[in-house]
């Protein structure tokens, strides 16, 4: 049972590699419309050097925005579900930044800050902020009411209904917020590199990738993508181990089933 | 209806809990108490039987404080209970579910009262350890509730409910997911703890045999809206044990309270 659940998507990737490299060299298709995999392979192996600082990069932006996400946004989800004219006055305006999709506010952010690295972190945490603020906000506020009851008559206080009752119940939310947020955190990086085009010094995936293309080094473009996504899922192990180790004794998605 | 309220001569002070023509409706217009009146004297052990649905875990919650009286008034003439709407550190309840917290495993879940009362946890180490002991979970106490049996986690919750050593204890139906042997058990368990402690407990069930069992009195609760249709008062000084069990006195003394039970609903039907 557990092979299988490693076999099979494996060998379907093999499959779809090899018939990539078979169809391209039937069609002899030129390298520079689309590569086979194994040079793109081999222009990972000659270009490691430049391809891993631009991953470093990329991975910084990405990890530290969704740092200061989580700080923020389980900082501020907690202020707001203490006191309901925060978040009344709040919410509206988180959701109309939420909805304004990061590609249109990327320019603006860059002129403003010049810095690209720190630019390319706000974009990072604009998108990365609000999953995790509203999943956290939803938690504090969904707690089981026999609980309180509980509380209530132990004569807990306010701060201790927050720290033993709602922070523990919006556990599993945040998470859930935390899985979005890793995603498009990396997303939002992607974005601003994209969009800040040569970015120097602090030049991350992105860049390598625009900067390919204008050279026509398509095995080089592959390359980064490649690297791009073995970021993502990077971080998506990273986020899922996480929750995997918080919740297992506890909540329902991460129990371990027992036949 | 027939009404046999306390008897007047019995003096006041003694009076714990006074629910005083209490009406609850609730806000879709349920009538589920309806001029209520109950007395609870120190040291009762009172049961409330009544069928499923009838306003039992209603009287409960007006009561310790969880809900609100919609008439009438709730008092504890000798405790601080009147004056905040918070209940004293006496009082304990064990609701008709454990109400576990998921993400605290067996001993921290029994050592929550106290956390919440800013108690040290090495220090209480060894009492909470009694009371783990005392519900049998000793060889559970670093299981999480989601791998405890319901029985179990019901059984975490009276020790929850017993660790802060209360006065007053108000039980719903608390061994209600058990089996035979060990409700019969625990039934004895808490006798001892009545007695020794000298406590007062009122205890919800609708099992007509634990009633006789464990109370010295009954209150049968009409159906809905819920009335005390009569209290029953029982011999308090009987050794209750295995042989009391087994007795035809025991089974008496159920047939009695099942011939009231029944009496009263077929007035109510009839009506
Ligand atoms: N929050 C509520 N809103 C409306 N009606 C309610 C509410 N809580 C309870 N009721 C109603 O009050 C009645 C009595 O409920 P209660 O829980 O007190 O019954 P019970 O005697 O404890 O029953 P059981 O033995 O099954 O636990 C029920 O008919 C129920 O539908
Ligand atoms: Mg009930």
């Amino acid at each position: 049972m557990k092979n299988k659940v490693f076999l099979a998507p494996s060998l379907l990737f093999i499959i779809l590699i090899f018939l990539w490299e078979i169809i391209l060299i039937i069609n002899e298709t030129p390298h520079y419309i689309i590569p086979k995999p194994s040079l793109v392979f081999i222009t990972i192996i000659n270009e490691w050097n430049s391809l891993i600082s631009a991953m470093l990069i990329t991975l910084s932006v990405t990890l530290l925005a969704l740092l200061m996400a989580v700080i923020l946004g389980f900082a501020i989800a907690v202020i707001i579900s203490q006191f309901k004219i925060f978040e009344i006055s709040f919410m509206p305006l988180t959701v109309v930044l939420q909805v304004t999709p990061i590609i249109a506010i990327a320019p603006l952010i860059i002129i403003l800050i010049d810095n690209t690295f720190i630019a390319a972190l706000i974009c990072a945490w604009l998108v990365a902020f609000f999953p995790i603020l509203s999943n956290t906000l939803v938690g504090l506020k969904s707690i089981d009411h026999s609980l309180v009851d509980l509380f209530f008559l132990y004569k807990a206080n306010k701060f201790q209904k927050l720290l033993f009752l709602q922070i523990p119940s919006a556990l599993p939310f945040f998470l859930s917020g935390l899985k979005i947020s890793a995603g498009l955190s990396l997303i939002g990086a992607i974005v601003a590199e994209f969009v800040t085009g040569i970015g120097g010094s602090s030049s991350g995936l992105a860049y390598i990738i625009i900067e390919s293309s204008y050279r026509l080094e398509t095995a080089k473009m592959f390359a980064a993508l490649i690297l791009i996504a073995l970021t993502g899922i990077i971080i998506y192990v990273f986020i899922h181990l996480i929750s995997k180790i918080t919740l297992k004794n506890w909540h329902e998605s991460e129990k371990i089933k027992e036949l | 209806m027939i009404t046999n309220l306390n008897k007047k001569n019995k003096k006041n002070k003694n009076i714990l809990a006074e629910l005083d023509q209490v009406t609850k409706i609730f806000t879709n217009g349920e009538v589920v108490l309806k001029n209520l009146n109950l007395k609870i004297f120190k040291n009762d052990f009172i049961t409330l039987l009544g069928k499923s649905g009838c306003g039992k875990t209603t009287i409960l919650k007006i009561l310790c404080g969880l809900l609100k009286t919609t008439e009438g008034k709730v008092n504890w003439p000798t405790s601080t209970f009147k004056n905040s709407e918070k209940n004293p550190a006496n009082l304990s309840v064990v609701f008709q579910d454990p109400n576990l917290l998921p993400w605290l495993n067996v001993f921290d879940n029994i050592f929550l009262p106290l956390k919440l009362n800013k108690k040290n946890r090495k220090k209480n180490y060894q009492t909470v350890m009694n009371f783990i002991e005392l519900v049998g979970l000793t060889d559970f106490k670093d299981y999480f509730p989601s791998q405890l049996s319901g029985g179990m986690k019901m059984r975490v919750a009276i020790a929850r409910a017993l660790i802060t050593k209360p006065k007053v204890i108000l039980m719903d139906e608390p061994f209600g997911a058990l089996d035979e042997i060990t409700r019969f058990k625990l039934n004895n368990d808490l006798l001892n703890i009545y007695k020794k402690y000298k406590l007062t407990i009122i205890f919800i069930t609708h099992s007509i045999y634990e009633s006789a069992y464990l109370s010295n009195k009954i209150a049968l609760i009409s159906d809905r809206p819920a009335s005390i249709n009569e209290i029953i008062y029982l011999d308090k000084d009987e050794e209750k044990n295995e042989d009391y069990y087994l007795s035809t006195d025991y089974l008496n003394k159920c047939k009695k309270i099942s011939k009231k039970f029944n009496y009263y609903n077929e007035v109510a039907n009839e009506e």
